[in-house]
């Protein structure tokens, strides 16, 4: 079920263009990692999904509402935590919960238990009946999500979650995303962290000067960036024999480290098995075979690396 | 039921908790109890009192001060610093998405935010109609002073909350000096203001005139009060819906000028058409010039396009046709069609006012002239702010010494140089010059006239070139909308 669509997005403050032509779907319980240095326009992008900022050009669906015309309905089915939040002081968790559940238009009757789910979801039980101004600034951000928990969106909005977190924080905020994630819901999120969103986003696109510059699958960027699958297999004697085997039977230039051979190669499942069939009919004992998969780190590293194809406007003045 | 609004729930938690209840509470009685005692007191010793009635009146006006107070001024400044704290506590954020409509917000911060001060105002207008009544007021007259306490208390909460949208977010350090300040300076005004009041003989009954319609004074300010306080609501729920567009779109300030106008024209019409008025006529006639020009100096601020909605026009103008527009087109668009159109408005009721006053139409016709002269220069210098703020955010500091300059050198170089004829120069000087019956003279009138033409076009040059300049950076830009 396809529940956000983005099509010919643009933001302009003056002659600035914070977001440009920006163009994306997103199906049910798909989680997008955005990712891009900063001023890429990732909170302007998620400002104007929230509802909160006016697009000058372009469109925004969400479950069908038009974001022109039907922001309140599609306010009903989002959850957006921005980048730098707080909660109301004066109220205690409980009572906070259940002002965003009264808004939110939940029904009277199962607030309570809505409550109840969204504390245990984010483990602030215990605190229920403290104030907010007593949480540190990691439970204030789990209590954010939980506040956008207790209306039950269908889509979240979270601009830098984990930013200004501690270790513990960050570890215990990625838990609940993965929950999230596990719930089936629909994610987009915002960080610098890119190891962050590895762990749990289906889908990522790359932002810079404004522009979506890419995005799909994690394995589709991958292949993008890469142009290749990166191969690691694992020999136990004849590493030579080996090598010269691996580079005889697919022309890619394969290294040599240790007793492994490293490949970037541009196949299928079906090579990868001919591959491994051709090294073990020439007598080479293969102990290992396994494609390396790159972190999201590794991956905006190389993308940056190749700014010029992916990125032309990056580092220029 | 009250607390079905989700604000007003989130207020009563906040205001309603037993510690900070009863801490407001103790107050109240502790002043009500030396209110009690100090006029006792004074009752017993017959020193302030001599009968039981001027006791119950004199509480009466007491009561009635401290319910101006609650209303106006303590409920004001609660309303108005709502949405400072949302922005401040780094709320503002979650408020803005609350699924809430217009109408649900802005009563939830009038109501919710004032909850304390309401239950407090509600007790007070139960002591004030005892002490009304036994003090030997009419039930009319108490009707009319609760109908008027609550009108203004309407408009000044709705005001204050108007003005406080879009608002930076100030320290709150800040906001109770301003409100001691407030509570300083107002205090005193309106218990004076009280006290004139109850030395008005049957201002139940005094008329205040609406076109030919006579209305009982405090009746007819209250309605007038409504009325705007009706705008205000209008302004809140434009400004909750629609945050990043100016309070007044076109039709809205062309209606609530025309509105202005014609409820200013009803306060005049009676004093413009007295045939007994003889000389006093023309001053009617500027008097209500005078007044009905103030909205032509707020208006503009509460209505400007901003340079990004210019460009955002150009864009959409560019997309339709084809990458081209002229820019007669965008200055068609621009802030000062509509400022210019709201004076032509002024015009008309201006000509209305001397043809009821029977006054020179030719004579006021170039007087009009020459106001619109310096309007003219006074809205391009706020133009020039719209267009050259982004790339130079501190023009707005050189434009106000520009209008400070404008208006006081003339005045000044009048009182050095001894030359009589420079302070008509000034605004504030010609205001003086044309309520001067024996200055008036149409050498000077157009030489003013000239003059602010010609100071006219250094600012219209610039405000020009931006608008070409936009054009051009539209062009320029990468990508079309």
């Amino acid at each position: 079920m396809q529940v956000l669509e983005v099509s010919g997005l643009r933001k302009e403050f003056g002659t600035l263009v914070a977001v440009d032509n920006a163009s994306f779907k997103m199906e049910q319980g798909q989680i997008m990692g955005l990712i891009g240095p900063n001023g890429a326009g990732k909170t302007t992008l998620l400002r104007m999904l929230a509802t909160v900022l006016r697009p000058t050009i372009g469109s925004i669906k969400i479950l069908g509402y038009d974001s022109a015309t039907e922001y309140l309905r599609i306010r009903k089915h989002i959850g957006y935590l921005p980048d730098f939040f707080n909660l109301y002081n004066e109220l205690t968790l409980r009572e906070c919960l259940e002002f965003f559940g009264r808004a939110y238009g939940v029904d009277n009757k199962i607030l309570p238990r809505r409550i109840d789910d969204a504390l245990r979801f984010v483990e602030l039980e215990e605190k229920r009946n403290d104030f907010v101004r007593h949480l540190s600034r990691g439970m204030v951000q789990r209590m954010g999500v939980g506040v956008l928990l207790v209306h039950q969106p269908d889509v979240f909005l979270l601009d830098e979650p984990a930013s200004g977190l501690d270790p513990k924080a960050r570890i215990q905020l990625r838990e609940i995303l993965k929950k999230l994630a596990g719930e089936g819901k629909t994610v987009i999120i915002s960080s610098h962290i890119l190891t962050e969103l590895s762990d749990f986003c289906t889908h990522i696109a790359i932002m810079n000067k404004g522009k979506i510059v890419l995005s799909g699958s994690i394995d589709e960027i991958r292949q993008r960036v890469y142009n290749a699958r990166r191969i690691i297999i694992s020999v136990i004697n004849d590493r030579e024999k080996a090598l010269a085997a691996v580079n005889e039977f697919t022309l890619a230039g394969a290294r040599l480290d240790g007793n492994n051979i490293t490949l970037d190669i541009k196949t299928d499942e079906t090579g990868l098995a001919n591959l491994n069939s051709h090294l073990v009919s020439k007598g080479i004992g293969v102990c290992g075979f396994r494609e390396e998969k790159t972190d999201l780190e590794d991956l905006f590293m190389e993308l940056s690396a190749k700014q010029d194809e992916f990125m032309p406007e990056a580092g220029k003045p | 039921m009250i607390f079905d609004n989700p604000l007003i729930l989130r207020y009563k938690y906040i205001q309603m908790r037993p510690r900070q209840f009863w801490l407001y509470m103790t107050i109240y009685i502790s002043i009500l109890l030396m209110i009690f005692f100090i006029n006792y007191t004074g009752y017993k010793n017959e020193t302030m009192y001599s009968t039981i009635t001027a006791l119950f009146k004199s509480l009466f006006y007491q009561f009635l001060v401290m319910q101006i107070l609650v209303m106006w001024i303590w409920a004001s400044f609660s309303s108005g610093s709502a949405i400072r704290e949302e922005v401040f506590e780094k709320t503002y954020d979650f408020f803005r998405m609350l699924p809430l409509s217009a109408r649900t917000k802005a009563a939830g911060i009038l109501v919710g935010k004032n909850l304390i001060a309401l239950l407090l105002a509600a007790f007070n207008f139960v002591l004030i109609s005892v002490f009304g009544i036994a003090g030997g007021l009419t039930p009319m007259l108490l009707f009319q002073v609760i109908l008027t306490t609550v009108s203004v208390a309407i408009f000044a909460n709705s005001t204050a909350l108007l003005s406080s949208i879009n608002t930076k977010g100030k320290k709150r350090k800040n906001e109770i000096i301003a409100f001691v300040l407030l509570a300083f300076f107002l205090g005193p005004a309106i218990i004076n203001g009280v006290i004139a009041m109850a030395g008005f003989k049957d201002i139940e009954t005094k008329p205040g005139y609406f076109f030919e319609f006579k209305i009982p004074v405090l009746v007819l300010a209250s309605i007038i009060i409504l009325y705007f306080s009706c705008w205000n609501v209008k302004g809140l729920l434009r400004k909750f819906t629609y945050e990043d567009k100016p309070l007044y779109n076109r039709p809205g300030a062309i209606l609530f000028l025309m509105g202005y106008e014609l409820v200013m024209l009803g306060l005049f019409y009676h004093y413009l058409t007295d045939e007994s008025g003889g000389l006093f006529l023309r001053q009617f006639n500027l008097g209500f010039w005078l007044v009905s020009l103030t909205p032509l100096l707020m208006i503009p601020f509460a209505s400007i396009r901003s340079y990004e909605r210019y460009f955002e026009y150009v864009s959409f103008s560019f997309a339709r046709s084809g990458g081209h527009i002229n820019p007669l087109r965008m200055t068609l668009y621009s802030n000062l069609t509509l400022w210019l159109g709201l004076f032509g408005i002024w015009i008309v009721f201006a000509i209305i006012s001397t043809f009821l006053s029977k006054q020179s139409l030719g004579e006021n016709l170039i007087t009009i002239s020459v106001i619109l002269s310096f309007y003219l220069f006074v809205l391009l210098l706020l133009e020039v702010n719209v267009v050259v703020n982004p790339s130079t955010p501190k023009i707005w500091v050189l434009l106000i010494f520009v209008f400070g300059v404008y208006v006081i050198l003339p005045l000044i170089l009048a009182g050095v140089l001894e030359v009589e004829g420079f302070y008509p120069h000034s605004p504030l000087g010609y205001a003086v010059y044309i309520a001067d019956l024996t200055q008036q003279k149409f050498l000077t009138d157009m030489r003013v006239a000239m003059v602010n033409l010609m100071l006219c076009i250094p600012p219209a040059a610039v405000v020009i070139g931006r608008y070409i300049s936009i054009i051009n950076a539209r062009q320029q830009m990468q990508g079309t909308p």
